[in-house]
């Protein structure tokens, strides 16, 4: 079982999950990522994100439209969107935080701002979030600020 | 009346004698006085206290004064705070309009950083 689905599974109500961009592997990573954010805006994020998951190996335009038709999404609105790069500045912007917060490679993940790096089994995940929960060392509740730009 | 008269009026007819009479008298009260100032410091021996018992026929405990420790003062050293393990830094990640699921005032939020290769 993967860990984030063990994660919602475990903690359901209680936390929060944010996804971020943070393509640093080249030209097809940007763009599945704006795809995944154009799917956003039909509300299939998650579902278009578990299709480039399991597609990793075919991510190039002509894919990543297939796929969002596959998932019943209006076609020529996703289409639009990715073409004309409606979610470029959002990615880019995406990418500048995660360098500015330090992280230097993917995944990364913040637990209530204190970084956890790199795809870490659900015990270590685990121990991370129920200290947080209670307070503890490993993550004292802190506020998320949007930041300017975004 | 007769001998010290006498006595009085031969000293006050020879000035001489009358001044060395006069001269001892004073080196002696000095001598005197100056004996007295040593003493007004008190007694010099260290004293001792001694064990008022109750019961008697005990004989008295006498109880030495014990050296007692001059006030040192005192300087605060520096402590330092054993760490176990470093606690990594907390980093105010903005989530804007991202991507999420769960409650937005969960008391834990994960942020991940992530692409899709």
């Amino acid at each position: 079982m993967q860990t984030l689905p063990q994660i919602k599974q475990a903690y359901e109500g209680k936390i929060r999950f944010v996804f971020r961009n943070f393509p640093v592997h080249g030209d097809p990573a940007v763009k599945a990522a704006e795809a995944a954010l154009c799917a956003d805006d039909q509300g299939k994020f998650w579902e278009y994100q578990d299709v480039l998951f399991a597609h990793q190996s075919a991510l190039d335009v002509a894919s990543l439209k297939s796929y969002a038709a596959q998932l019943g999404l209006d076609t020529a609105t996703f289409d639009q969107c990715l073409d004309e790069g409606e979610k470029t500045a959002e990615v880019q912007k995406d990418a500048q935080d995660a360098r500015s917060y330090g992280v230097g490679g993917t995944p990364a993940f913040f637990i209530n701002g204190r970084l956890v790096s790199g795809a870490q089994s659900f015990s270590v995940f685990q121990r991370a979030i129920d200290a947080a929960l209670t307070g503890g060392a490993s993550g004292t509740p802190i506020p998320t600020v949007p930041s300017s730009g975004g | 009346m007769t001998t010290e008269a006498q006595i009085g009026r031969a000293l006050l007819r020879t000035p001489a004698l009358f001044g060395i009479t006069a001269l001892s008298v004073i080196l002696a009260l000095a001598a005197a006085c100056g004996g007295d100032e040593q003493n007004q410091g008190g007694p010099t021996t260290t004293p001792t206290q001694v064990a008022r018992t109750p019961t008697p026929g005990v004989t008295p405990t006498v109880v030495r004064p014990t050296a007692t420790a001059q006030p040192t003062a005192t300087v605060a050293k520096p402590t330092t705070v054993a760490q176990a393990t470093p606690t990594p830094a907390v980093v105010q990640v903005s989530v804007d309009d991202s991507p999420s699921w769960g409650p937005e005032d969960a008391a834990v939020t994960i942020v991940e950083f992530s692409d899709f290769l």
